[in-house]
């Protein structure tokens, strides 16, 4: 990973969580998807691993629902979804997120 | 958990690395782990191919102790030390890598064999005094060998006692020599010659703190016994 990518993966751990819930608040999916679906969001580098760590902890935490579904590629997949509790955290993250980056970028470009 | 055949040797095994870096979760939340590692194996076995060996998973995910830890972090499962160690080592290696501490750090090499001849005098230093009770024989105070060969007036049978303190000299000679090719074969050869390397340079700081003490020491002592 060069310096940049290493970077960009720092910024993006603070803001993994509402990445996460954003791209499950779209349509119920699994981990690898959610991986796929965040690489083509033209983010960088992500640590794969920490996208499914990232699940589980909001699983844990009842803002993720979760449910097994048979694939037609191969084994069955855990699929995940919003839970009511996991909205409510998501309309709020992503005003919290609106917000600072919105005065990140005033600063910036000041 | 979920059956594993289909991730092929290479996903198998790093699977089985995986859980073995889970080692200290606890089971329940382990399994669960496990089972996301699972899928994710499988996903990436299905896209990059079942041949895919364990250099390509390496390459792609990162070594399996790696992945486990920021799995662990990303979990919240504990204040990850093991990443921020990580972190640390990382951090040191850049600082190291940058180009002012680089050039610092290539002129001390360049030093190195300066510091190998000083680290056997000074161990020399530290090792002959206890070994004779020649204390005087660095620092020109007065030595338990030369009180004695004047007690045992030897000096009259023709025995001169500034001649006796030259001899002195071979072990000293010894081990800076010793020093200089541990120095060198640290450089170039299997780890023990490193470790003692290391051994050796801790042993030589400590002389560097404890031979001018005693130096001092002895001159003092003299200076007293002088008034």
């Amino acid at each position: 990973m060069d310096e940049r990518a290493v970077d960009q993966s720092q910024l993006l751990k603070g803001v993994l969580d509402l990445a996460v819930l954003t791209v499950l608040a779209r349509e119920d999916s699994y981990g690898y998807e959610v991986v796929r679906q965040l690489h083509d969001s033209d983010l960088g580098e992500i640590a794969e691993a920490s996208v499914y760590g990232t699940l589980r902890r909001l699983y844990r935490s009842g803002l993720l629902t979760s449910y097994v579904l048979a694939s037609d590629a191969g084994p069955h997949r855990k699929y995940y979804g919003l839970t009511a509790a996991g909205r409510r955290h998501l309309k709020q993250a992503r005003e919290e997120w609106l917000q600072f980056s919105s005065a990140m970028n005033t600063l910036v470009e000041a | 958990m979920t059956e594993t055949t289909l991730l092929g040797p290479a996903g198998l095994g790093y699977l089985t690395d995986v859980g073995v870096a889970l080692a200290d979760v606890g089971a329940g939340e382990r399994d669960e782990l496990l089972e996301e590692v699972h899928e994710h194996l499988n996903a990436i076995v299905a896209e990059l191919g079942h041949d895919i060996d364990r250099d390509a998973l390496v390459a792609r995910l990162g070594p399996p102790r790696r992945y486990a830890a920021e799995l662990m972090a990303a979990a919240g499962l504990e204040a990850d030390s093991k990443v921020e160690q990580q972190q640390v080592a990382t951090a040191w290696q850049a600082m190291l890598r940058a180009p002012n501490v680089a050039a610092v750090t290539a002129y001390l090499r360049r030093l190195e064999p300066a510091w190998w001849l000083l680290r056997g005098y000074l161990i020399a230093g530290l090792i002959l005094p206890w070994a004779f009770g020649l204390r005087g024989v660095f620092f020109g105070g007065s030595n338990f060998a030369q009180r004695f060969f004047t007690h045992w007036r030897f000096d009259d049978a023709g025995f001169n006692p500034d001649a006796w303190r030259t001899l002195w000299l071979v072990p000293i000679f010894i081990l800076v020599v010793g020093s200089v090719i541990l120095g060198l074969r640290a450089e170039r050869t299997p780890v023990r010659w490193r470790v003692t390397s290391r051994v050796t340079d801790f042993v030589g700081v400590v002389a560097l703190v404890l031979v001018p003490t005693w130096w001092a020491g002895s001159l003092m002592y003299d200076f007293v016994l002088r008034q």
